[in-house]
């Protein structure tokens, strides 16, 4: 018997792809203002276009394939977001366009379209400009400094957290700080305190399982404990090692993706562990300092796989436990 | 129009032009992909890649089709390999001259051409029952296909990934490095086979009035 599990498999009677798309826009969009407190109205600007950009595209996609556009439909704007949100401030505009028109043009609609996409678009699209332009989107302006609205920035521009992770030395911020997000870093991954709270909203309002940014995270922080890169405290290590990079907007946001992710809960405990694993590995031996997208790329190719395999191990598990019944 | 009454009149004669016009191998029929997607990073590569495949393929086409049905089935795909591996080294020595870093460059994708699709295909399928002029006909259309994608794919990827064709840079100010890794040929040749496809069904539809085909090529 072939499954076909759907996104609409895990909605109660009320929840509508409307509702989920309009709660994960409101807990986005904490981060979107304090984006704008700390980079100013470059930072808005460059969050307005990558929705516009999005939504347009997405709206061409559905008339490529044929089908009407649903002008409801607000999943793109909330992939544009989350795009954007891991962008630094001083990004040119054009990548931002490239990044989300890959994502909904290539990634979601060729695929067919929402609710069928195997690929996280929004991971997909900062993987590749981040491929593409790693200059540009891997350097990042200081808070508070004057942004030019459009064309290139003129502030100095600096290496994150996780550079400085990832050459072997100890980030110069003190931890507290970077709670409140006042340290170079993404737009929208810098603000941990605001993050935790989008994390308690959307569990509240149960759009994403809890097992996901749990597993991610502690799988992360093992991983952490047990090889840190900082020589020295390993308490030291785990809170940099967290609070670096875009992981906790990514285990919010991009791990817990529904329609990409596995559905069952054995096949999502073992995704979000083996995501931050990868993660980590990412980080640690990759190319670029932050291996998220990456990670979770690969993952999504793996989420059926996880599903059967973990149900059957899991099955064995249970009938070796209970004995053959 | 005078164009589409000929070719409504001559649709079984155009089938033997199949390879170059709405059976385009690489997009069509997805044969010879590795080709298509590893090698076509420059445009000199493109043309070495096909001027290889047409001395490999073409040939090897005509001598099945002089062989006709004497080999027995299970070893006929051998026998085809193994001639295109004799027609291989003067296709090697045509890279040479054309294109001498191009054999380090394509790696093993050259002498893949020896197994390439669309030669154990067509020598299966239409070589072994055909005259060899229409077999070096056919052959020869395969490969202008193949040659079009390839030039196509492999110009695309040039100007946006190094700015450059055929190694002379064009000075262009923003520069995609990362097109040049194979995902972005991947992606590149599945959108150019959407296309295609697109093409072939309008093909069916406005000229040959075959509205009920789902887009499958007899």
């Amino acid at each position: 018997m072939k499954q076909k599990i759907r996104l609409t498999a895990q909605l109660k009677s009320r929840d509508t792809t409307a509702v989920i798309m309009g709660d994960m826009i409101i807990a986005l969009l904490p981060l979107c203002v304090m984006a704008f407190y700390y980079y100013g109205l470059r930072a808005a600007l460059l969050m307005v276009t990558a929705a516009a950009v999005s939504y347009a595209a997405d709206m061409l996609g559905y008339v490529i394939r044929g089908k009407m556009p649903n002008p409801k439909d607000l999943s793109s704007i909330v992939t544009g977001l989350i795009v954007v949100l891991m962008m630094p401030a001083s990004v040119p505009y054009f990548i931002v366009v490239l990044a989300c028109l890959f994502a909904i043009l290539v990634l979601k609609h060729p695929f067919g379209g929402l609710g069928n996409n195997p690929f996280n678009p929004a991971a997909g699209g900062f993987a590749f400009v981040a491929i593409s332009f790693p200059q540009s989107v891997f350097t990042y302006p200081t808070p508070f400094s004057q942004l030019e609205l459009v064309g290139s920035v003129s502030a100095p521009l600096v290496e994150s957290t996780a550079f400085t992770l990832k050459l072997g030395g100890l980030p110069a911020h003190d931890p507290v700080q970077m709670l409140l997000g006042n340290y170079p870093g993404p737009m929208g991954a810098t603000n941990i305190v605001v993050i935790l709270t989008c994390l308690l909203f959307l569990l509240y309002r149960k759009n994403i399982d809890w097992r996901i940014p749990l597993g991610f995270v502690a799988a992360c922080a093992a991983c952490a404990l047990l090889f840190p890169r900082i020589g020295g405290s390993p308490r030291y290590s785990v809170i940099y090692e967290l609070f670096s990079g875009t992981l906790l907007f990514g285990a919010v946001f991009v791990v817990t993706e529904p329609v990409t992710g596995p559905k069952t809960v054995p096949g999502r405990w073992a995704y979000s562990i083996l995501s931050g694993v990868v993660t980590m590995f990412f980080r640690y031996y990759g190319g670029f300092e932050q291996g998220l997208v990456f990670a979770v790329l690969i993952m999504n190719a793996l989420s059926n796989v996880l599903d059967r395999e973990m149900g059957r191990l899991v099955a064995y598990g249970r009938r070796r436990l209970h004995g053959d019944s | 129009m005078a164009i589409r009454s000929h070719l409504k009149k001559s649709r079984e004669k155009m089938r033997l032009f199949e390879g170059m016009t709405y059976r385009n191998p690489v997009l069509i029929c997805g044969f010879a992909l590795a080709p298509a997607i590893m090698v076509t990073t420059s445009l000199k590569n493109a043309v070495a890649m096909t001027l290889a495949f047409f001395v490999v393929t073409v040939p090897t086409l005509v001598a099945a089709s002089f062989i006709k049905n004497s080999v027995p089935r299970w070893l006929r795909s051998v026998v085809n390999a193994l001639i295109a591996s004799v027609f291989f080294i003067p296709a090697l020595a045509l890279v040479r001259l054309v294109h001498p870093l191009g054999v380090d460059l394509m790696g093993i994708y050259l002498p893949i051409l020896v197994i390439n699709s669309v030669l154990l295909s067509r020598a299966e399928r239409f070589a072994r029952k055909n005259k060899p002029v229409r077999a070096l006909i056919d052959g020869s259309c395969y490969t202008v296909g193949f040659g079009v994608v390839l030039c196509v794919v492999s110009t695309i990827r040039e100007i946006i990934g190094a700015g450059s064709i055929w190694g002379v840079s064009l000075n262009l100010s923003q520069r995609t490095p990362a097109v040049l890794l194979p995902f972005a040929g991947f992606i590149l040749v599945a959108f150019l086979a959407a296309f295609a496809q697109f093409l072939n069904r309008l093909l069916n539809k406005r000229i040959y009035h075959r509205s009920d085909s789902s887009g499958e090529v007899k």
